[in-house]
């Protein structure tokens, strides 16, 4: 359900007297001491986190809030910081959906999720989102009764089941080329070399043109780096900015010597992947639909620009074909947080995830 | 042949980067652990275990995700 103001918020939990309300929340106008004394009178559970846009069925807002509402059995954690992942055992549901939502320009998350992962990795299909600000400014932005927190998480684990289509678009166009040298999120060594030097030389052979430090940005966009993963697309991570020292910042973790590859977007292909992923998700949807999950990376919306509207629409035609009806609801991203299969929790830029929860 | 050169560099690659994740810690878990979150991530693996024998019986001695239903451990 889209809701524009707090108000609608509030008539929508005061009929919900069951289960647990997440809310995704559009950072535009947003002032959570609004919405605060809204939610803790609330007779249930309600944890939420901001994010640079909302959608629901197939329109995008930059401003309102989407309200889910889960009555399966749960068990939901909030983690005031994501380092303390001493509590991520003994879950009361054994087996289902867990849906992780955690601040996305927060230093720990990969660790948090390893953690996550390493506890009850193998029980649960994943789904979850970096929350923030497109400004890429660390502000406080996941949420509960309590108060809304910077470096904050909250796992909710559903006993329900969920298929999930996971894909970019982007494809490979040099590589590999070795991360010789990494801090975290920082590139400090391509092959040896200054990772500045390399990533330019590399860009202008596609692009034909000069990149530098001054023009970065404009090429970054276009051009990520990808993490080779057998047997699917790989894991792509999305270079922000370069410091002086000709460093490459990315938005999530680069795993040391990890081999990265150049890789190149371009509409069709971007559009496509949201198509393949929302069709493998309603394929292997077993039961009976209750809800389409959108996570989609806000570099997408910036990069597609007008033709946004495509992507949201291949979604949607995937997820009602033949008379079928699946309310859709979603979120920008900063960070896109899934299993594929059964494999690890894993950090994705750039990427569209699609799910189909069921009832 | 272009795709067969490609995948032998891709191959080359992920042996790299998955001999140097070992040996990061002097602590044999830890030290495991990281090997196993980057074979998990490269080669999409579900579960990673690696398994003693003691006394004629299998016992899972560390394993990543960490979960009973794959101990196989048995005599």
């Amino acid at each position: 359900m889209y809701c524009s103001n707090v108000k609608e918020v509030e008539a929508a939990l005061s009929k919900i007297n069951s289960g647990v309300v997440v809310l995704f929340v559009a950072e535009e106008n947003f002032d959570f001491s609004k919405l605060h004394e809204k939610i803790e009178n609330a007779s249930i559970d309600v944890v939420g986190a901001k994010f640079p846009g909302v959608i629901h069925e197939c329109k995008l807002y930059y401003e309102g809030y989407v309200l889910l509402h889960f009555e399966q059995e749960y068990d939901l954690r909030f983690f005031n910081s994501s380092k303390d992942v001493q509590e991520l055992k003994d879950w009361e549901i054994k087996t289902g959906v867990g849906l992780i939502i955690l601040d996305g320009l927060s230093s720990d998350k990969q660790e948090f999720l390893d953690e996550l992962n390493y506890n009850i990795g193998a029980d649960f299909d994943f789904i979850g989102s970096g929350a923030g600000s497109s400004s890429l400014k660390q502000t406080p932005c996941v949420f509960n009764k309590n108060g809304i927190h910077k470096d904050a998480a909250f796992v909710l684990l559903l006993d329900t089941t969920m298929s999930l289509g996971v894909a970019h678009g982007y494809e490979r166009i040099n590589g590999p080329i070795i991360a010789t040298k990494v801090e975290k999120n920082v590139i400090i060594e391509l092959n040896w070399e200054t990772p500045m030097d390399v990533y330019s030389r590399y860009v202008s052979e596609h692009c034909g043109q000069e990149v530098n430090a001054e023009n970065f940005s404009e090429w970054c966009a276009k051009y990520p780096l990808g993490i080779n993963r057998k047997g699917q697309e790989d894991i792509v991570r999305d270079p922000i900015g370069c410091n002086e020292a000709g460093h490459i910042i990315c938005i999530d973790e680069v795993p040391a010597n990890a081999a990265l590859y150049l890789l190149y977007g371009h509409e069709p292909g971007l559009i496509s992947a949201a198509q393949k992923a929302s069709k493998t998700a309603i394929a292997e949807s077993k039961t009976n639909p209750e809800l389409g999950l959108i996570v989609d990376c806000v570099t997408r919306v910036l990069y597609l620009s007008d033709s946004f509207d495509k992507e949201m629409g291949v979604i949607f035609d995937a997820f009602n074909k033949g008379g079928r009806r699946v309310p859709m609801s979603g979120l920008l991203s900063m960070g896109e947080i899934s299993t594929y299969g059964k494999g690890r929790l894993e950090i994705n830029n750039k990427a569209i995830l699609s799910a189909v929860i069921n009832e | 042949m272009n795709n067969d050169i490609s995948k032998i560099m891709t191959d080359l690659a992920d042996v790299y980067e998955l001999s140097l994740s070992i040996g990061t810690s002097l602590e044999l878990e830890k030290n495991c652990q990281t090997f196993y979150r980057s074979l998990v991530q490269r080669k999409n693996l579900s579960f990673i275990g690696v398994w003693h024998m003691v006394d004629n019986t299998l016992q899972l001695q560390s394993s990543f995700p960490h979960k009973a239903v794959f101990d196989v451990s048995k005599k």
